[in-house]
């Protein structure tokens, strides 16, 4: 049975329409389920934003470490930026807590050619070939020019948002993000695509 | 190093290979909300357990009253029981006190104390 079920329709309704605010607002007044709506609206693009920045098998300890450090720092929470905003900073920080920690951990590219075998019978090969370049060119990035181009032509946010997320102004955006499509670029030039 | 004028906004060939050919995000384990959730109401109930506001400012202002004035209490006592210097009449006094005993003592000493401390 889907936990969604647990809430009546009409008032699941009602939740989901209600803004980030009202909920944040709820939950520093101690109501817990206005947590679990933000939760659900917001833990796809912070899983995807995770993944794109780590490739890691711990994916969901990471996405629970996101949504504990949100909801304890909820009271400190300044409403003078959006939720999400504020969500995808601390996103990006256990992101880079999580590379440094692991930075002596076994290779990554070692993982995703795992996962690459997994899968291998079910998709195209040469989807598989893009998807393997793609991961190897973001992992060969540094750090800031990966998350920019992940925030940016991956996630899609605007670049004044991933200013805000990443407390640097919007010029050092477009600055990263040129140097990381650059990057990239050459990476597929060396590996045979032009694009 | 060289920058250029102006940093393009879009790269749309690039974006759309980036997104056409990204991993996709595998899904969360099922129980993953209910986890968080749970760890969130543990949270909730240590947070009430030890309320974390302060002593309100009357407190705070008490409290630093009290200590001032046990430390100015302490300085006024230590002031009043340390005793004064004596006056000449009473140093003089001491003095010869002093002196008659020292001198009764020494009067008392017998000669066979003198030839044991010669010896």
């Amino acid at each position: 049975m889907s936990r969604l079920a647990a809430v009546p329709i009409a008032s699941h309704q009602a939740q989901a329409e209600e803004p980030d605010y009202a909920l944040v607002q709820r939950c520093i007044q101690g109501d817990s389920q206005g947590f679990r709506l933000l939760y659900r609206r917001h833990q796809q693009r912070v899983r995807a934003i995770l993944y794109q920045l780590c490739d890691s098998e711990a994916l969901d300890d990471l996405v629970q470490d996101v949504f504990l450090r949100a909801w304890r720092g909820l009271p400190k929470f300044r409403q003078t930026a959006q939720f999400s905003t504020w969500l995808y900073r601390i996103a990006w920080n256990v992101a880079s807590d999580h590379r440094q920690a692991s930075a002596k951990s076994r290779d990554r590219l070692q993982v995703f050619k795992q996962q690459s075998c997994r899968r291998q019978e079910a998709v195209d090969v040469m989807h598989l070939h893009y998807q393997d370049m793609v991961q190897r060119g973001l992992a060969q990035m540094s750090f800031d020019h990966r998350t920019v181009l992940v925030l940016h032509d991956l996630e899609e946010l605007p670049q004044k948002e991933i200013a805000e997320i990443l407390a640097i102004p919007v010029g050092t955006v477009k600055s990263r993000l040129f140097h990381a499509r650059a990057a990239m670029r050459q990476y597929f030039q060396k590996e045979g695509v032009q694009l | 190093m060289r920058f250029p004028e102006k940093f393009p906004e879009d790269d749309t060939a690039l974006a759309d290979f980036l997104r056409q050919h990204r991993h996709a995000v595998p899904p969360p384990s099922p129980d993953l909300e209910d986890r968080i959730m749970e760890m969130v109401a543990i949270s909730q109930r240590s947070l009430k357990a030890v309320p974390l506001h302060r002593p309100n400012w009357k407190l705070r202002l008490l409290g630093t009253g009290a200590i001032a004035a046990s430390l100015i209490g302490g300085l006024v006592g230590y002031r009043l029981l340390t005793p004064s210097s004596l006056s000449y009449a009473e140093l003089s006094n001491l003095e010869a006190y002093m002196e008659t005993n020292w001198n009764s003592a020494l009067g008392e000493t017998s000669s066979e104390d003198v030839i044991v401390m010669v010896n």
